[in-house]
């Protein structure tokens, strides 16, 4: 066992673990059965999602609860561009993306003006209103039929096949992945850490947090919108199910467990929550519940000390416990 | 006209429980609208399974409810108590996620009817259409205002709560046990969360696991509008955004009924976030 941590610290093992968990990753559209595929592109989508409510949330503080709802105008503007004029997918992904930035944008400048909790609300009340005028302007989105028939991605007639969404989603998770690390070490990304900390310190320090708040909002709502893009055309159908307040919830959920304000977090969050109603397959009600009480168990674990607790719970019992049985033998 | 105000005054109920609950934590208890939907379950199923008339039927609802929430407060939010607002706001979250899709499991997804517990009658107050289920809702719903007006402002344990939503540390220091007036906070909160739920079931004749969600947000908007803190203000603000939802939706569009809650929300938290009646911002 001790010879066996010592060869994974030298650097040439770890190389080789790299290397061989990159083979893998690569080959295994090839070998893996279809559904997995899906699955793994489902996990994609979703990391990259969770990746980038996560510059929201864990880099800067925010809390929004409209994540999903971003995402859905990214998903609707894609299949809306692709049904009408079909063009060549970077115009697709790139429209989605920009068109569901500039709804954070747009979001961002009135809601900025709320703290905290305030502005978690109001991003309540707008992804509520994003929802409803997906579902009732039928003329536009078709309400709660949705839109189906989306054409795949086409580039020089080439159409996509589930396996170059495979490999397209996992270029965009590390595409994500590399802007956010990038960012993250930037002057702009020590600023947004700043903001979180103390924001009232931040700004005595010159950093101009309204900026930086509506920018960094843009930006993960682009990175939202991209993601729809690839969820729509994807399916090839959207509807207005799959962006709801409660879908907000659940890209919060990865990334609360995977580990706020962490890289490889919300993307482990994202993986092992698309693949646990495959683990719940026998009740699929149960994997909103696990949802749910995944995330209340999360946040107590990170920051109510709920193991701690426990162990005391615990101790509390074992010693009034002996001391029932010492009670009772000597009685 | 009625309508509004009879939505109105079970707004404001449920209101209040998000006020309070503010009140004194100074985060938003997502999981009370959920509240409302356990509540009117628990009477449907004891007016249906066990064959109770609606009044029995609603004490034994508003008391479990009243548990639930404490039990809710103990085990979710009191473990957080000095950690960020947001982090008691994303366990709410869950919790809430928890209540809604356990009541799907425990009662089923499908929208269940209310049974009749009350022979409705048709009366005409002031040239207005009423009948006596909304009488008896706004009566019932002003008489539980009043009775929590008098519990704030009179009572021991209304000075100690609004002692803690003052200052919690310092009410600590005064001797006041803050831990129980925030348990019984949320035991006051999910009662009258209990009534409202099971008020909506009756009125709309349909209980289902997501109409926590709705009926918490609306509510939430009314707080929010009347000024979170002051009971006469959420009283109002209730009756607004019931008024407003039913004039909007006999004259604009049904479809946008809930949209016009929403805009209220977004409009006030904008120009004013305190509220008509709110105190000074914190």
């Amino acid at each position: 066992m001790k010879t066996l941590s010592l060869v994974l610290q030298t650097k040439t093992s770890r190389r080789i673990l790299q290397s061989l968990a990159g083979a893998a990753i690569l080959v295994f559209p090839l070998v893996a059965k279809q559904y997995y595929v899906h699955m793994a592109i489902f996990a994609g989508i979703y990391a990259i999602l969770a990746l980038s409510l996560n510059l929201v949330r864990g880099y800067t503080g925010l809390f929004s609860l409209a994540h999903a709802a971003f995402f859905g105008i990214g998903a609707y503007t894609a299949a809306l561009i692709a049904l009408h004029f079909n063009p060549i997918f970077p115009v697709v992904v790139l429209a989605a993306g920009l068109v569901a930035g500039f709804a954070g944008f747009v979001i961002a400048i009135p809601s900025l003006r709320l703290r905290g909790d305030y502005f978690a609300i109001a991003t309540v009340g707008f992804g509520q209103m994003i929802r409803l005028t997906e579902l009732n302007w039928m003329d536009l989105t078709r309400g709660p039929m949705g839109l189906p028939g989306i054409p795949s991605f086409h580039i020089f007639g080439y159409s996509f096949e589930q396996r170059d969404y495979y490999y397209f989603t996992l270029g965009l998770v590390l595409l994500t992945v590399w802007f956010i690390r990038r960012l993250v070490d930037s002057r702009y990304g020590r600023a947004i850490m700043a903001i979180r900390e103390d924001e009232i310190a931040a700004e005595a320090t010159g950093v101009n947090s309204t900026q930086y708040k509506w920018s960094i909002l843009s930006v993960s709502t682009f990175f939202a919108g991209i993601a729809g893009s690839v969820f729509a055309t994807y399916l090839t159908f959207v509807s207005p199910d799959a962006f709801q307040t409660g879908d907000s919830a659940l890209i919060l959920c990865m990334v609360v467990l995977g580990g706020v304000g962490t890289v490889a977090g919300p993307i482990a969050g994202a993986i092992a929550l698309v693949a646990l109603p495959e683990l719940l397959r026998a009740a699929n009600i149960l994997r909103l519940v696990a949802v749910g009480a995944i995330m209340v168990l999360a946040v107590l674990f990170k920051e109510g000390q709920l193991a701690m607790r426990i162990v005391r719970l615990a101790r509390r019992v074992l010693r009034a416990g002996t001391r029932v049985y010492s009670v009772a033998k000597g009685g | 006209m009625i309508n509004g105000v009879t939505l109105g005054v079970v707004y404001a109920l449920v209101a209040l429980g998000y006020s309070m609950v503010f009140g004194v934590l100074y985060f938003v208890n997502f999981a009370h609208g959920d509240i409302c939907m356990v509540g009117a379950y628990l009477s449907l199923v004891m007016v249906s399974k066990f064959g109770l008339g609606l009044a029995p039927a609603l004490a034994i609802s508003m008391i479990c409810s009243a548990v639930l929430g404490v039990v809710i407060e103990k085990l979710a939010y009191y473990p957080l108590r000095s950690a960020s607002k947001v982090t008691t706001m994303m366990s709410a979250l869950g919790m809430s996620l928890l209540l809604a899709t356990s009541g799907q499991i425990l009662w089923g997804s499908i929208t269940q009817p209310f049974p009749e517990v009350l022979t409705i009658e048709k009366y005409l107050i002031a040239g207005a259409n009423a009948n006596s289920l909304q009488v008896l809702m706004v009566v019932v719903c002003l008489v539980l205002l009043v009775v929590l007006q008098l519990l704030v402002r009179k009572t021991t344990i209304g000075k100690a709560l609004r002692a803690t939503s003052v200052d919690r540390e310092a009410a600590m220091l005064m001797g006041i046990n803050v831990d129980f007036v925030i348990s019984f906070t949320f035991f006051v909160a999910s009662a009258y969360a209990a009534v409202a739920g099971t008020f909506i079931g009756i009125y709309y004749d349909a209980v289902y696991p997501t109409m926590g969600a709705l009926l918490g947000m609306r509510a939430f908007t009314a707080a929010i509008l009347g000024g979170i803190g002051s009971i006469p203000g959420t009283v109002i603000g209730g009756l607004i955004l019931g008024v407003a939802e039913g004039l909007g939706a006999a004259y604009i569009s049904t479809m946008w009924r809930d949209g016009i809650a929403f805009s209220i929300m977004i409009l006030v938290l904008l120009f004013k976030p305190t509220g008509i009646m709110g105190q000074v911002s914190r």
